[in-house]
Parts: C-alpha cells; structure tokens; sequence
C-alpha cells in the first residue's frame, strides 16, 4: 500500500512536470522542424546541412574569429559602431548591423521575429551587396561559429528559433502577361507610393523615410535588380515583401497577400522588368 | 513517505513551473473589489500642440493638422494619460480574445492613445485611400516590433502584443503620425477621457502602486489602497 502510495506520488509529481515542461519541449520541438523546413534562400542548400553543435565553446569560437573579421565595422561589442562603420555611408542608412538590439532586416520570419540561423549564415555567406563582403571564402563551420556568437548577444535567441514563412507556391516565368498582372498589383498595393511609378524609388512617401536609428534610407531603386540589399533571385524578392525588412520602412506585405500568393509572383515579375 | 511529503512534492514542483512563468496573471473571482477613481490634470498653461507639417496625401490627410499630444479640459482635466495598477497578481477577468482597435483616420491615429493586456492583438485598420504602415515599436526608443504595409482599407490585421510595456506607433509614410498602445500585464488599466476623470473598477482590496503615464509629461507612481468594497481616489497634477 505504502509502495502504491510512493508511486502515486510520484506520478502526480511527473504529471504536473509534464504539464510544465511540455511547452519548453514544444519549443524543442518547432526547433527540430525549423531546422528541417527548407530557410528561404537562394542559395544552394548544401551548406547547411552540417553545422557545429551550438554550445559555449563555438560560441566562444565564433567571437574569436568575429573579434579579427567583423570588429571593424561591427564593433567590439557587435553595436555596430566599430571604426569603419561612418564610412560607409557617412550621414545615411545603413550603418553595419548593431546585434545587440536584436533587429535584423534580412529574414525568412515575419516582421517582428528574429531571424532563422540560416539567414544570418547566408548574410555572413553572400554579405549585402554595395556595403559588405561576403565571406564565401571562410569555411562553413567558422560561419556558423560567428553565426552563434552573434546570437549570443541577444537574449531573446535563447527562446527557440523562429520559423520561417510559408512559400506558396513558386515563380512564374516572366511572360508579358505576368509582368502585366504584376504591374496592376503594384498599383493596387500602392507600391509605388515609396518606390515611384517607374521603380526608381522616388515616390511621393520616399524622402522622409527612415531606419530605426534616425538615418535616412531612402527605398531600393528597383530598376537596379543587381544591387538588392536582400538579394535579387525571384525568392529574394518574394521574401523581402512577404516579411518586410525590419529596422527599415519597408512593411511586412504578409497579411494583405495572405491566400493570394500567386500576386506576389507576378509582382516579382513586374519587378524583375523593371530592370531590363 | 507520507501524504504530507507527497503534497509538499507535488507543490514544490508546481511552484517551479510557475516560476518560470513569470509576471502570469491570475484571474479570480472580486467578489469585494474597490474602485480607484479620480482626475488627472496639468495645472498651468499646457505647452502648445505644435503645427504637423502636411507634406503629402493632402486631400486625404487635411491640409493642416495639429498635434494631439496635450489635450486639456477646461478645469484642467488631462485627456490620454493611462492609469495603471503596477503590482497587482490576481484580480478581475478579462477578455483575452478582445481585439484592441487601431484606426489609421485621416493620417492619424485613433485613439492616439489605448491600453492593451498582454497578450490580447490589436486590430489595425486603414480608412484612408492611401497606403499607411503602421509600424509598432518596443518603447520609446524605437525599436521595431512589427511593420506592417496597410495599402488597402477596411482590412483588420491582427498582431498580439508579446512584451508589457509602450509601445510607440508610427507611419513611416507619413512621419507626423504618432500613436501609443499601452500594454500591462493586468487588466487594471485606463485611459483617462476628455475631463481627465478614470475609473478603475473590481480591485481587489489591498495597498498599491498605481502609475500615471503620459506621452510627454512622463510618470508618477503613487500609492492607494483600497478598502474592501470601499471608493480610493488619486488626483494628480502634472505640470507646475
């Protein structure tokens, strides 16, 4: 009886642990599926199937490799005010990331959510086009290394990785019909109240516009396909209207193209042609 | 191992869990709840509502709008300040599914000021025929929350408010616009009306430290207690 007693104790103990831990194991477990949804990148796939575990010595590793590589321009702190960083654009946005505030534009999450492991890693793999270099040439492993160390300097990371946003569907070829449903989706979304009815990012919103740190930034020139900060492969585009590029003005779209997905491949397409 | 030590196990566990659920709200029956009332007020004359210089959408937006920061009765009452119970666990329900709204009206916010519990989403909602984004920051430093493209009108989008605390509200397509949802992690708060007056209804008794807030004027934090179905009252003025 006694025995019986011990073990219904222990069974009422277990069952309100569960009960605690079973969102912390739900939080494991979006991570395991994050990890196996494919980020949306345009970049090949290869390099992220293998990665260092995550623990305090890659950490620990990453800074190492952070404090030789990226201080210049991201500081010793990571506040991106290392000495390079007014030259790159003196008194306009952007400044080099600051990874202590925890915003980050280039993201395969919604507007509002941290970045997904893989983002970071293909910013630090492609870099951004006009402002930093790509590290293509570090090894796969040092890059997720700096990845964590730069995840370290945001608590909020700690709470489980983000997931990202769904693709529906994938690009249409860009015939004239596209561009055309395309060129009527970016009049009706109103795109070009910011990035002008020719594209060129003069529209009547684009002089005020600003980062979160008060710099001016105006919008992308999208007749210029090549320098897109988030990329200019058709899922880059996608990614940057469906999840907006936090820090900056531009708003996440993601809401208002909720069941109408398609529209925004056509839009990518009229994009596209802006540039030809 | 006895029933005792059984409870006391179970308890202690239970207690762990809960800690690592901070700040949790508890809603429980105020059979005996107080009210705290009163009236917020700027004494002196109120500093100028400055001039918003319209640079666009002017057949939407107005030609000439006028800052909403200070709104002052005639006796002085302060409208838009919030009145907030800090430190209170357990008190009245509430309805978390309640959907906070926030108007983009004529480039502006409506209200200028609302509370939110955390937890709860706000509707955001464009009636202008030009494209807002409402772009929601974490306090009052700006740092982004969510940023939202708003082009068509009279579609509601919800985001949940995840952290207490201000959160600042702006359009970054028009930069006069300027908005606050006030997120506590207890139902007990208010926004005081156009005489300043508030009224806090179903607190538990016991002591507090209720904050006043306002966008420009800053806070205070006062103490009031509240007898078991009794009325407390907190006036204050800001100002000079």
């Amino acid at each position: 009886m006694n025995n019986n007693r011990n073990f219904m104790c222990g069974v009422s103990a277990a069952m309100v642990l569960a009960l605690v831990a079973v969102p912390f194991a739900a939080f494991g477990a979006a991570d395991d599926n994050a990890k196996a949804k494919s980020p949306l990148m345009s970049i090949k796939a290869s390099p992220y199937t293998e990665r260092p575990v995550e623990n305090a010595e890659s950490v620990a590793q990453g800074k190492a490799i952070y404090d030789k590589a990226c201080t210049y321009c991201h500081g010793l702190e990571g506040k991106g005010d290392g000495p390079a960083a007014v030259y790159l654009s003196r008194d306009t946005a952007p400044r080099p990331r600051d990874f202590t505030a925890g915003i980050y534009k280039f993201r395969s999450t919604l507007s509002g959510e941290l970045p997904m492991d893989e983002d970071i890693f293909h910013t630090i793999t492609k870099g951004v086009v006009g402002y930093m270099p790509g590290f293509v040439g570090m090894p796969a492993e040092d890059r997720w290394k700096v990845t964590y160390y730069l995840k370290s300097m945001y608590a909020e990371f700690k709470g489980g990785m983000p997931e990202s946003i769904t693709v529906v569907g994938g690009p249409i070829p860009g015939t004239a019909v596209s561009v055309n449903k395309g060129y009527k989706v970016y009049t009706k979304f109103k795109c070009w109240e910011c990035h002008g009815g020719g594209g060129q990012g003069n529209g009547s919103k684009a002089a005020d516009l600003k980062d979160d740190w008060g710099f001016p930034l105006p919008p992308r020139d999208l007749t210029r396909l090549n320098i897109y900060k988030n990329g200019s492969a058709d899922i880059d585009i996608y990614r940057s209207i469906m999840a907006g590029l936090d820090g900056g003005a531009m708003p996440s779209y993601a809401d208002f193209f909720a069941g109408e997905e398609e529209n925004v491949w056509h839009l990518v397409n009229y994009i596209r042609s802006l540039s030809q | 191992m006895n029933k005792d030590m059984c409870v006391r196990m179970t308890g202690a566990v239970l207690l762990l869990g809960l800690c690592s659920y901070a700040n949790a709200y508890k809603a429980v029956e105020v059979s005996n709840g107080g009210v705290i009332t009163g009236t917020i007020k700027f004494s002196g004359t109120p500093p100028a509502n400055p001039k918003l210089e319209i640079t666009k959408d002017k057949d939407v937006c107005g030609k000439s709008l006028t800052a909403d920061y200070y709104i002052v009765g005639a006796n002085g009452g302060l409208q838009n300040a919030v009145v907030t119970i800090e430190n209170i666990d357990s008190g009245k329900a509430y309805d978390k599914k309640e959907i906070v709204a926030l108007d983009n009206n004529k480039c502006m916010f409506s209200p200028h000021v609302t509370t939110a519990v955390q937890g709860q989403k706000v509707g955001i909602n464009n009636l202008d025929p030009v494209l807002h984004n409402t772009h929601l920051y974490h306090g009052e430093k700006l740092k982004t929350m969510y940023n939202l493209a708003l082009p068509l009108q009279n579609k509601v989008i919800k985001k949940k408010m995840k952290r207490a605390g201000v959160v600042t509200v702006k359009c970054d397509a028009h930069e006069w616009m300027l908005g606050f949802v006030y997120v506590t992690s207890n139902p007990y708060s208010v926004v005081t009306g156009a005489d300043g007056s508030f009224t806090l209804k179903d607190v538990p008794p016991g002591s507090y430290k209720v904050k006043v807030w306002h966008e420009k004027l800053g806070e205070v934090t006062q103490d009031v207690t509240v007898a078991a179905g009794g009325s407390a009252t907190l006036n204050y003025s800001f100002g000079n």
